[in-house]
This record gives C-alpha cells, structure tokens and sequence, in this order.
C-alpha cells in the first residue's frame, strides 16, 4: 500500500522560501551595514531631541529619513546578491530539476523581502514611540512620508530581485546604489521631481499619491521578476493592474504638484 | 613571451564587468559633458575601481594553486592587464571632460588612485576568503558602505572625502593617497601565497 502525497500548494512553497531566504536577507552583511546607517542616523535624531528643546520632526528628523533610504538601498543589494545566488554557485541547472518552479522561487525571494521590511518598521516604531514620548510633534504629511521611507524599502528590495532577473550581474546592483546616493534632482523644484523615490511632497493628498505611486512600482517590479522565468494569464493581468496604477498616479504627481500658478508643492 | 603571458592572463579574466563599467564611465561623462567635471569623473572612478575589482576573480585559482607561479604573481598579471587599461581610459575621459584647474585634477587622480587602491584591497581579501576564488562582487558594495560612512564623518576628521573639506586641495590628495596605499598593501598581505610556508630545518 502507497500513500499518496498531494503537491504543496505554490503559494505555501512561496511562503516556506520567503520564510528561509528572509531569515538569510536580514542577516546578510550588506544589510547589517543598512541597518547600521539606519541607527546612525536615529541615533543622531536621539542626541539632538536629548540635548536640545526646540526640536521638530521637519527639521532633525531628516537624518533618520535618510538612514532609512540607505537602509533600502542596501536592502536591494542584498536582495539582488540572494537572488544570483544560483548563477553564483552554479546550482541553477540543479535547481531546475526540482518540481518548484523557477516563478515559484523568484515569488520565494520576493516574499522574502517581508523580512527586511519588517526590521525596517520596527525600527522606525521604535524611534516614532521615542518621539512622541518626548513631545515631537508630527504632522499628518509627515506620518505619510514615513510609510513612503518603509514602501521604498520593499521597491528597492523588488528593484535588485528585477535586476537579477534580467541583468544577471552582481556588477548591476551596486552600480545603480551609487547613481541613488550620487545623482540627486536639482535643488529647483520641477515637475518630474514627483516622480523620483526621494521627494518630499508638501500636502497629505499628494503624498498619499506618492505612497500609492511607490507601492505601485513595487508591484510591477515584482511582477518584471517573475516574468522573466514564467508567463501567465494572472502575472499578465497583475502587470497591467500595477502599470495602470503607478500611470494613474503618477499623471496625478505629474499634474498636482507644480500647479500653473508657478510654485511647486515638493 | 610576455606579451603572449598577459594574453593568456587577459583571456582569463571575466570581460563583462571592466566592459560595463567602461560603457557606463563614457556615458557618464558624455551626459554631462562640459558641466562641474567632479560628478561625472567621481562616477568614472568608482564605476573603473568596482571594474578592476572583477578582474581578480580567478576561478581555476585551486587548480593554479599546485603552479610554480604564485599567488601575488599570478595577481600581479591580472593588475598589469586591467590596471593600465582603466588608467588611460581615467586620464582619456578627464581630458575630455576637463576641469576647473590643477588642484581639482589632482584631487580626482587622488580619488581614482585611492578608490583603486581600495578596489584591489578588498578583491585581494574577498577572493582569498571565497572557496571559488571570486570576491568582485564585494568590491562596489563594499566601497560603497566605506564611503557613505565616511560622509557621516565630520568633514575635519572624513577618510574619503567627496567633496570640499577643511583645509584646501591637500588634504584631499593626503587622504585619498592614505587610502590607495593601505588599499595596496592589503592586496600585497593578501596575496601571500597559502602553498608556501617556511620550511624548519
């Protein structure tokens, strides 16, 4: 007598390999130095809400912001060095004798960017609970930009498993970090500025564009990904979706934040 | 027969990485060809030194291990290729792009020597701890890490500085110079050769 075993389902493979290659992305060297930056620039923020009274989240808190974008930024690198990881090791050929697929694993590494965005929320409650416990006052564009810092953690984190994807050369990654940390739109505000990861919009309306605008790219990233190794009817419909979504938001960007009137709300 | 070594040493190395990070430094000067020659010809030398640094991976490295050719003179090869190479091509695109004067060209050779230096430092340690002999591909992370460290530096007291710092042009050249030579001699210090140990008589 036989027992017959059902397949797992693609979706608990997905979930079982985010949960491993999670656990390996958050101890990555790469993003240990992330987080590292992250805290620097937290406990910057810290020392200066301890030693001095007229603080403000506008004004101090940009270090924290800025932490948190090197945080994402490495992030990618990491997700980017898990990702070629099989071409690294010559284990590709192995891996695709295997019943999971190569989508299913590209979906694995994706989900395991939960795990680095995971750290990245609890560390940013941590130093939002230390502020309010020290009176900072933060505003509701503010509290917007802060879910937008936490969404460009997985975009970018998405961006490195793309490149993998397509441009399968640990080179690539790294390269496209310090065209980030280097190339900065200009100090005049212009219209295409809304569309760069790093802007600050002025206004709650906005920002909540930006924030969809981000999740967005996030989404089509994902899908760039998995399209390279499996084509469906669903990551069809699901590419689509997220391109219309980051095209409607964006015109919206494009539209509502340099008004005719000449001023630029970024 | 040195000519046919560095041929062979040449044929031997990963292409797509130094090739790429060529392309990207050309396009990164015609872009802003004739505007402030400091962005585009910083992105000339880190894109040259995270290049240089693929050149080192050396997958045969256990088989040439059992070689009378060792270690540091295998590595010395791989430089002698891909060294020159990124140097005319450095100097070729700071002609083109030109500078502000003297000082400033200075301060980017300085730059392009210290971010060299580094590159090949840390290829030398991260190929010697791979068990497959690569380690480019923590060259660009980690040069990436040390300058944004640096940065957080106070200008006084910042190792790599990329921009203005207290003190003038030479305490530019000082640092970056600082910077290739330890880069350099950790390259030599890992290049030992693991085969060769002193023999107690």
């Amino acid at each position: 007598m036989s027992a017959h075993l059902a397949p797992p389902r693609s979706s608990s493979i997905v979930a079982s390999i985010g949960r491993v290659e999670g656990r390996r992305l958050i101890a990555h060297p790469i993003f240990l130095a992330g987080v590292t930056f992250a805290l620097l620039g937290s406990a910057s923020f810290v020392r200066a809400t301890l030693t001095r009274s007229d603080i403000t989240w506008d004004e101090d808190a940009w270090t924290v912001s800025v932490g948190f974008m090197l945080l994402g930024v490495l992030t990618m690198v990491a997700a980017n060095h898990a990702a070629l990881r099989d071409r690294r090791e010559h284990t590709r050929e192995q891996h695709s004798t295997l019943p999971v697929g190569l989508p299913t694993r590209t979906g694995g590494l994706l989900a395991a960017l939960l795990w680095p965005t995971v750290v990245a929320v609890t560390l940013l409650a941590s130093i939002l609970l230390f502020a309010v416990v020290q009176q900072v006052h933060i505003t509701e564009v503010e509290s917007v930009h802060l879910l937008e810092g936490i969404c460009a953690i997985s975009l970018l984190g998405a961006l490195g498993v793309a490149m993998a994807a397509w441009l399968p050369n640990p080179f690539v990654a790294p390269v496209v970090a310090w065209a980030i940390f280097l190339i900065a739109p200009g100090e005049v505000p212009q219209r295409w500025h809304s569309l760069t990861l790093l802007v600050g919009m002025q206004t709650t309306e906005l920002a909540l564009w930006h924030l969809a605008y981000l999740a967005g790219l996030a989404a089509l990233f994902g899908v760039v990904a998995v399209a390279k190794t499996g084509r469906s009817r669903p990551l069809l419909v699901a590419g689509l979706l997220a391109a219309g979504f980051v095209m409607a938001s964006g015109t919206i960007l494009l539209t509502g934040s340099c008004p005719s009137d000449g001023t630029c709300r970024l | 027969m040195r000519a046919d070594r560095l041929r062979y040493t040449a044929r031997a190395m990963p292409r797509l990485p130094p090739v790429a990070a060529a392309s990207i430094a050309v396009v990164a000067v015609a872009a802003r060809h004739g505007q402030n020659a400091a962005l585009p010809l910083q992105l000339v030398a880190i894109a040259l030194a995270s290049g240089v640094g693929f050149a080192f991976d050396d997958r045969a490295h256990e088989s040439l291990a059992a070689s009378p050719t060792s270690l540091l003179r295998r590595r010395l090869l791989r430089a002698a290729v891909v060294v020159p190479l990124g140097v005319i091509l450095w100097t070729t695109l700071l002609l083109w792009q030109g500078t502000a004067g003297v000082e400033e060209a200075w301060a980017l050779a300085a730059m392009f020597a210290g971010l060299l230096g580094m590159s090949v430092g840390i290829a030398g340690v991260a190929s010697r701890r791979s068990s497959r002999g690569v380690g480019g591909f923590a060259v660009t992370p980690s040069l990436f890490v040390a300058v944004v460290f640096s940065t957080m530096v106070p200008p006084r007291w910042r190792p790599l500085p990329l921009g203005d710092i207290p003190g003038g042009w030479l305490p530019i050249y000082e640092r970056w110079a600082t910077a290739a030579m330890i880069g350099v001699l950790v390259f030599l210090v890992s290049s030992r050769d693991r085969a060769v140990t002193r023999v107690r008589g």
